[in-house]
C-alpha cells in the first residue's frame, strides 16, 4: 500500500472517530477525574472533604487543635469526616495524613504521638504524615484524635490538610511508599501531563482549518490539566497561590473562548473592547480571588467572580437555546440544557458557600462544569469541521471526476475535428495541386506535343515551350515551399531563380524587392498566382518589348503588397500578347482577391499587382 | 577569386567524380570539367554501386552527386562519406534546387548544390566556390536554415546561447529577401568570400545539429551508449 493510501486510510479512521466520538469525551473526562482522585481511594477509610481549615492563629502560642471526630471548636472551622471510629477495628491500623502545610503535633487520647515541624520550603500539599497506631491506642467508642496545628504568620492564616486516611498498616504503607516515590521522581506528573496533552491538545493541533480560538481552548485545557495533575502528584512546584490561580485562569480562558466562539456566530459580534473588558474582569477577579485572604473584601471579590461566571454561562445557554448558528443547530438545545444545568450547579455551589460562609471549602461543580462544557463545544466544532472537510473532499473528488470525463470528451471531439479538418485540407490541397498541374504544366506539355508533331517542328518554339514548362514547375515547387508562404521570401526566390536565367538576355533588370519586411503568411495558391503573374509580366516584357531595362519593385504599406514590373520597351499594351496573356493575368489576380492594373506609358508598360494581406 | 586567378594558381589538380544517371547531363558535366587543367576527372558513373567502386579506388576532392539514382538515394552515400576522416566536398546535382531535396542532402553532409540546367560557367563557379570554403544559399533555404537553427533545443547544446550569431541572422534575412552575395556583402560591409563562407559555416552548424540530434535520438532509443567514442 502506498504512503498516500495509508494516509487516506488514517484520515478516514480519524474522521470516523472524530464524528462519532461523543462517547469518548465523558470517558476521557472520567479518566482525568479518576487520575485526580487516585490518592484517596483506600475504601472505606477515605475522608473526602478534608481539604482545608481556615484558621485564625490563637494568641497562646499559635497552636490550633483539630479534633477527630470533628466538631466546631473556638475560632477554627473543623472538619467533618466520614470516619466512624466506633465501627472500626483499629488494631494494627495506621494513620496517613497528606497535605499538611503547617507544623503539626498529633495527639491520640491526649498523648502526643508525633511532632512534625514544618520543613523549610514545604508548602500546601507537602507534608505527608505517616503514623502507626499501636494496639489499644484508638479504642472504639472512647477515642479522640487531636491534631494540633500551628499556622505560619502571614497573609494566609489557614491550615490545609488535603487527605487523611486511616486503615490497615499494609495498605497505608504501600500508599506511603508510592507517594514518596512519586514525589521523588515526578513520574506521575509526566504521566498526567502526557495524558492531558494527548487527550486534549492533539486533536486541537491536528484539526484544520486552524482557528485562533483553538489556541485559547488549548491553553485553557493545558492549565486545567496541569492543575488536575497537581492533585494527583502532590507537586512541590509552586506556591498554592499559583495553583489556585491556574485553575481559575483556565476557567476564565475557556469561558471567554466559548463566548468568543458564540459571538463569532452572531451577525453583529460584540465590539472588541467588550471582549477585552470581559477578559480583563475575569483575570482580575481570579487574581483578586487568589490573592485576597478571608474577609469581607475578598468575599465580595469571590462572590463577584462567581456571579460573572454564572451570568456568562446563563448567557451562553440562552445563545445556544436560540440556535442562531445553523451549522450547530441540532445540538444547540443540548448545549443550552448542559449550560443551564451547569449554571444550576454553580448556583448550588455558591449558595452552599454563602450559607456556610466557608470560602475555602467551596464546591467545584461550577468549575468542572465549565471545563466540561468547553470540551463539549470543542468536540462539537471539531466534528462539524471534520464533516465539512469530508464533504468538501467528496465534492471536490466528484468535481475532478466530472472534469476529467468532460475534458476527455472534449479532447476526443477536438481530435476528431482536427483529423477531419486535416483530411479536408489535404484533399483540398491535393485537388488544387492537381488543377494547377493540369492547367499549368499539363497545358504546356500539350502545346509542346502539338509543336513537336507539327511539320516541320520548330526548335526555337519547342525550347520556348520547354522553358515555360520548367518555369511553371519551378513556380509550383516554390509556391509549395513553406518558407515562401511569406511573399517577401517568395519574391526573393523568384529573383534568385530569374537572375541566373536572365543573364542570357541583353537587358538590365533592376530589383527593388529586398527591402520588404516579413509578411503575413498566405496559402500556396496565392503564392503561385502571384509568381505566375510576375512571371508572365516579366516574360512579356522580355519577349515583346525589346526593353533595355526592366524594373521589378515591391512595396508594403502595412495592409497591401504592391508589386510592379515596369519596362522601357517600345510599344504599348496592344502590341503585347494579343490580349490573351493579359486576360489570364487578370483572372489569376481576381482569383486571389488582388487588383491588377496596366499602365501604358508609351514607350514601356507598367504592370502593377495590389494584394491586400490580412495581418496575422 | 576569379577563374583566371585560380587557373594561374600552382595547386595540384583536384580530383572530381561525377555520379549522374542521366547520360546527357553526365556527359555535359564531364565535358565541362575535362578541359579544365585544374580538375582531374576520375570517372563519371551512373549508379551508387559504381560510385562506391570508384571511391574505393581513389578518393576525389569533389563529388558531383545526383540524388535520385537507379540503385538508391544519393543521401545514403553522403552519410557514408561523412564518417571518413577527410570526406570529399560534395555538390548535389538538383533539378530544382528546392528546399525539400537540397536541405536533406546538406543536413547529411553535402556542401552545396548545383542546378542541373546551370550554364557551364556556373558549374565551374560552383565547384570553385565550394573549394574555397563557400556555399550557395537560396532565399528559401536561408529561411529554413534560420528556422531550424533558431529552434534548436537548448538542452542538446553545450552552449546556452543561440546557435546563430547576430551577424549570421542578419545575413540570412538579407539572403531570404533575394539579395545576391555581392549585395549582402555590400550591405553588411563584408567581402564576397566572407559571405560565402558564412553560408558554409551555417551548413556545418546544421550538420552538427543534425548529427547531435541523431546521436541524441540514438541514445534515447537505447541504440547507443554515451561515453568516449
Amino acid at each position: 500500500m502506498s504512503r498516500r493510501a495509508v494516509g487516506a486510510r488514517l484520515r478516514a479512521v480519524l474522521d470516523t472517530l472524530g464524528s462519532q466520538a461523543w462517547w469518548l469525551l465523558p470517558l476521557s473526562f472520567a479518566a482525568l477525574l479518576f487520575l485526580g482522585q487516585r490518592t484517596s481511594d483506600i475504601e472505606p477509610f477515605r475522608i473526602n472533604e478534608l481539604i482545608g481549615m481556615p484558621c485564625v492563629p490563637t494568641e497562646d502560642g499559635d497552636w490550633t487543635t483539630v479534633k477527630l471526630p470533628l466538631v466546631r471548636d473556638g475560632d477554627c472551622w473543623l472538619l467533618r469526616t466520614s470516619i466512624d471510629a466506633d465501627a472500626l477495628e483499629l488494631r494494627g491500623a495506621g494513620l496517613l495524613m497528606m497535605g499538611l502545610d503547617q507544623d503539626a503535633a498529633v495527639f491520640i487520647n491526649g498523648a502526643q504521638v508525633r511532632n512534625m515541624p514544618l520543613l523549610e520550603g514545604q508548602s500546601y500539599y507537602a507534608g505527608s504524615l505517616w503514623l502507626a497506631i499501636g494496639s489499644g491506642m484508638l479504642q472504639p467508642g472512647s477515642n479522640e484524635l487531636l491534631l494540633e496545628l500551628r499556622s505560619e504568620p502571614g497573609p494566609r492564616p489557614w491550615v490545609a490538610l488535603s487527605g487523611l486516611a486511616v486503615g490497615p498498616l499494609e495498605i497505608l504503607e504501600q500508599r506511603q511508599m508510592w507517594h514518596q516515590r512519586l514525589q521523588r521522581d515526578g513520574a506521575r506528573l509526566a504521566l498526567v501531563l502526557i495524558f492531558a496533552v494527548v487527550l486534549f491538545v492533539l486533536p486541537i493541533a491536528i484539526s484544520r482549518p486552524r482557528e485562533p480560538i483553538y489556541r485559547w481552548f488549548a491553553v485553557s485545557l493545558v492549565c486545567a490539566a496541569v492543575y488536575v495533575s497537581h492533585f494527583a502528584a502532590e507537586l512541590r512546584l509552586a506556591s498554592p497561590a499559583v495553583w489556585a490561580w491556574l485553575i481559575h485562569a483556565a476557567l476564565a480562558i475557556s469561558l471567554w473562548s466559548m463566548a468568543q466562539v458564540s459571538s463569532q456566530m452572531l451577525k453583529r459580534p460584540p465590539a472588541r473592547w467588550w471582549n477585552a473588558a470581559v477578559v480583563a474582569a475575569l483575570l482580575g477577579l481570579t487574581l483578586a480571588k487568589v490573592a485576597g485572604g478571608p474577609g469581607p473584601v475578598a468575599a465580595m471579590g469571590v462572590g463577584l467572580y462567581r456571579v460573572i461566571l454564572l451570568v456568562m454561562t446563563l448567557h451562553l445557554s440562552w445563545f445556544w437555546w436560540q440556535g442562531r448558528h445553523l451549522a450547530l443547530k441540532p445540538d444547540g438545545r443540548w448545549f443550552a440544557v448542559a449550560v443551564l444545568f451547569q449554571a444550576g450547579l454553580g448556583l448550588f455551589d455558591s449558595l452552599r458557600a454563602v450559607l456556610r460562609a466557608q470560602w475555602a471549602t467551596h464546591g467545584y461543580s461550577l468549575h468542572w462544569a465549565i471545563l466540561y462544557f468547553t470540551l463539549l463545544i470543542f468536540v462539537a466544532l471539531l466534528v462539524r469541521i471534520l464533516q465539512a472537510l469530508r464533504e468538501s473532499e467528496r465534492s471536490r473528488a466528484q468535481l475532478a471526476q466530472d472534469l476529467a470525463i468532460r475534458s476527455r470528451e472534449l479532447e476526443e471531439e477536438f481530435s476528431r475535428r482536427r483529423t477531419a479538418e486535416a483530411a479536408r485540407t489535404l484533399a483540398d490541397e491535393r485537388q488544387r495541386i492537381m488543377r494547377d498541374m493540369h492547367d499549368g504544366v499539363g497545358g504546356q506539355l500539350v502545346a509542346l506535343m502539338a509543336q513537336v508533331q507539327s511539320a516541320p517542328p520548330q526548335a526555337s518554339l519547342i525550347v520556348d515551350h520547354l522553358r515555360r514548362t520548367l518555369d511553371e514547375l519551378r513556380l509550383m515547387i516554390d509556391s509549395l515551399d513553406e518558407a515562401c508562404a511569406d511573399l517577401s521570401v517568395a519574391l526573393g526566390m523568384f529573383r534568385a531563380r530569374m537572375e541566373s536565367l536572365l543573364t542570357q538576355y541583353p537587358v538590365r533588370i533592376r530589383w527593388r524587392t529586398a527591402q520588404l519586411p516579413d509578411l503575413p503568411p498566405v496559402p500556396p495558391s496565392t503564392v503561385l498566382q502571384v509568381l505566375r503573374i510576375l512571371q508572365e509580366a516579366l516574360s512579356n516584357a522580355l519577349k515583346h518589348a525589346h526593353a533595355t531595362e526592366i524594373a521589378i519593385s515591391a512595396d508594403w504599406d502595412g495592409a497591401r503588397l504592391q508589386v510592379e514590373v515596369r519596362d522601357d520597351g517600345n510599344g504599348g499594351l496592344e502590341e503585347r500578347s494579343g490580349g490573351r496573356g493579359l486576360a489570364s493575368m487578370r483572372s489569376r489576380a481576381q482569383s486571389i482577391g488582388a487588383q491588377l492594373s496596366f499602365e501604358d506609358a508609351h514607350p514601356g508598360v507598367g504592370v502593377r499587382l495590389e494584394l491586400p494581406l490580412a495581418s496575422s | 577569386m576569379s577563374v583566371a586567378e585560380l587557373e594561374s594558381s600552382t595547386l595540384a589538380p583536384v580530383a572530381v567524380l561525377i555520379v549522374e544517371d542521366e547520360p546527357r547531363t553526365r556527359a555535359r558535366l564531364a565535358g565541362v570539367l575535362a578541359p579544365q587543367s585544374r580538375f582531374q576527372l576520375i570517372d563519371a558513373v551512373a549508379t551508387l554501386a559504381d560510385a562506391r567502386t570508384a571511391l574505393q579506388q581513389q578518393m576525389p576532392g569533389v563529388l558531383l552527386l545526383d540524388l535520385g539514382l537507379p540503385d538508391g538515394h544519393g543521401v545514403d552515400l553522403i552519410r557514408e562519406l561523412r564518417g571518413l576522416p577527410q570526406p570529399p566536398e560534395i555538390l548535389v546535382i538538383s533539378v530544382m534546387g528546392d528546399e525539400s531535396s537540397v536541405l536533406a542532402a546538406i543536413e547529411a553532409g553535402a556542401g552545396g548544390y548545383l542546378l542541373k540546367d546551370s550554364a557551364d560557367a556556373e558549374v565551374i563557379a560552383a565547384i570553385d566556390q565550394l573549394l574555397h570554403g563557400g556555399a550557395p544559399l537560396s532565399p528559401s533555404i536561408a529561411v529554413h536554415l534560420m528556422r531550424r537553427l533558431q529552434s534548436l533545443p537548448a538542452a542538446g547544446q553545450a552552449r546556452s546561447t543561440s546557435v546563430l550569431s547576430a551577424r549570421e541572422i542578419d545575413l540570412l534575412k538579407l539572403i531570404a529577401k533575394g539579395l545576391s552575395y555581392e549585395e549582402v556583402a555590400a550591405a553588411l560591409g563584408l567581402r564576397y568570400n566572407t559571405v560565402a563562407s558564412y553560408a558554409k559555416e551555417l551548413y556545418r552548424k546544421l550538420q552538427v545539429h543534425s548529427r547531435s540530434e541523431a546521436v541524441f535520438e540514438a541514445v534515447q532509443m537505447g541504440l547507443m551508449s554515451v561515453g568516449p567514442r
